[in-house]
């Protein structure tokens, strides 16, 4: 198989960023996001995803590693990231006030969502070239989609069956996404 | 959901959850748990002062310079006088400048309050994280490697589990899952 294929496979499901990497899960346990929005949210996520990466292998490519300012990496990597996030927000309102929206209703699944800055650090971390990259950047943001979608739909229909207290709920939200990874890392396996 | 239940919430779902891949042993565990308060009352001691002086977004972009150099002054420590954790906290480190908790708490402060009350409040709440981090993390790494603190208690061959499934991504939610079921638990009783 070409290789970035595999680059791409591997990152959208047997090192998918929730379910291997295990980062970006508590706004998942945190809103009851309604199905359309999480559609919504997950695509807004994987563009960013995209967007950070590419924007940050450039700066550190073409500014950071030539002058010498390696030791910044961590402070560099984390504010692009956030700059980008916050005026995603103010280019999506062009376009549709309800997607822009979705930054203020649900908050956690963009300012401090460990899977776009942790995309960012795994991917710098693999070493990969520009264009694997990119195609990872955007495995992992297909595989943010794909996860956060498969478990809404499932929570939708576990919450509309009894009223459960908090910690059931939440209990049952980590079994659910425990056995997602189980699914997750057999299809792999089975590949 | 009164407020109580309301702030128990945030504190499993802000605090814990984040930092799950990280239960795969005791050692990073609780190592990351004390991370984690370190950068909340360091940050806490030098943010809270400036706390409603400044307006969005520079507000937040203040607080995320300060954690992340904080972060990669903690990833330089360690990478110096603690190797072996440095490479098992490699991608958590950085990411301990955007941890929610940490920015939820701080974000929250009312000028009002006394800084150091708040700080020593909240850290009592970081310290329940690291109770539930800890405890996950001991289970993962008994029932998963047989072993504790790295030293042999069911098997004695460190190079393999005893159960493949806890110690590998899906035991981590598992175990969460029965941990918090069982504080759940305890705490009715």
């Amino acid at each position: 198989m070409n290789i970035e294929v595999l680059i791409f496979l591997d990152a959208l499901f047997k090192k998918n960023v929730v379910l291997y990497h295990l980062l970006g899960i508590s706004p998942f346990l945190l809103y009851n996001i309604k199905l359309k929005e999480s559609l919504h949210t997950g695509l807004i996520i994987a563009a960013i995803m995209v967007v950070s990466n590419v924007l940050t292998f450039a700066a550190e490519r073409l500014f950071f590693i030539p002058l010498g300012f390696g030791h910044l990496r961590i402070l560099f990597v984390i504010l692009s990231v956030y700059f980008i996030i916050y005026y995603s927000k103010f280019f999506l309102k062009k376009f549709s006030s309800e997607l822009s929206s979705l930054f203020d209703n649900y908050p956690e699944f963009f300012y401090t969502n460990y899977a776009l800055y942790g995309s960012v650090f795994l991917n710098r971390g693999e070493g990969l070239n520009f264009i694997s990259t990119i195609i990872s950047a955007l495995g992992m943001g297909t595989g943010y989609l794909i996860v956060l979608f498969i478990f809404i739909t499932c929570k939708e229909r576990v919450d509309m069956n009894k009223k459960l207290s908090l910690f059931s709920r939440l209990s049952r939200e980590l079994v659910l996404l425990g056995l997602m990874s189980i699914v997750f890392i057999s299809i792999i396996l089975r590949r | 959901m009164n407020g109580n239940e309301d702030k128990n919430h945030l504190l499993i779902i802000l605090g814990i959850t984040p930092v799950i891949a990280l239960t795969d042993s005791v050692v990073n565990a609780a190592g990351f748990g004390i991370l984690l308060i370190f950068t909340f009352i360091f940050s806490g001691i030098i943010y809270l002062p400036f706390r409603g002086r400044l307006k969005e977004p520079t507000d937040t972009f203040v607080l995320l310079i300060l954690t992340a150099t904080i972060a990669s002054i903690l990833n330089d420590f360690l990478a110096c006088h603690f190797p072996q954790s440095a490479s098992n906290l490699t991608l958590f480190l950085p990411l301990l400048a955007v941890n929610s908790f940490i920015v939820y708490t701080l974000k929250s402060y009312d000028p009002q309050e006394k800084k150091i009350k708040y700080i020593l409040n909240h850290t009592k709440k970081f310290l329940i994280c690291l109770l539930l981090l800890t405890i996950t993390g001991a289970l993962r790494e008994i029932i998963g490697r047989g072993r504790l603190f790295e030293q042999a208690l069911l098997i004695s061959d460190p190079t393999t589990y005893l159960s493949l499934i806890v110690y590998s991504p899906p035991g981590a939610f598992l175990v969460m899952a029965l941990v918090l079921f069982i504080y759940r638990v305890l705490r009715k009783k």
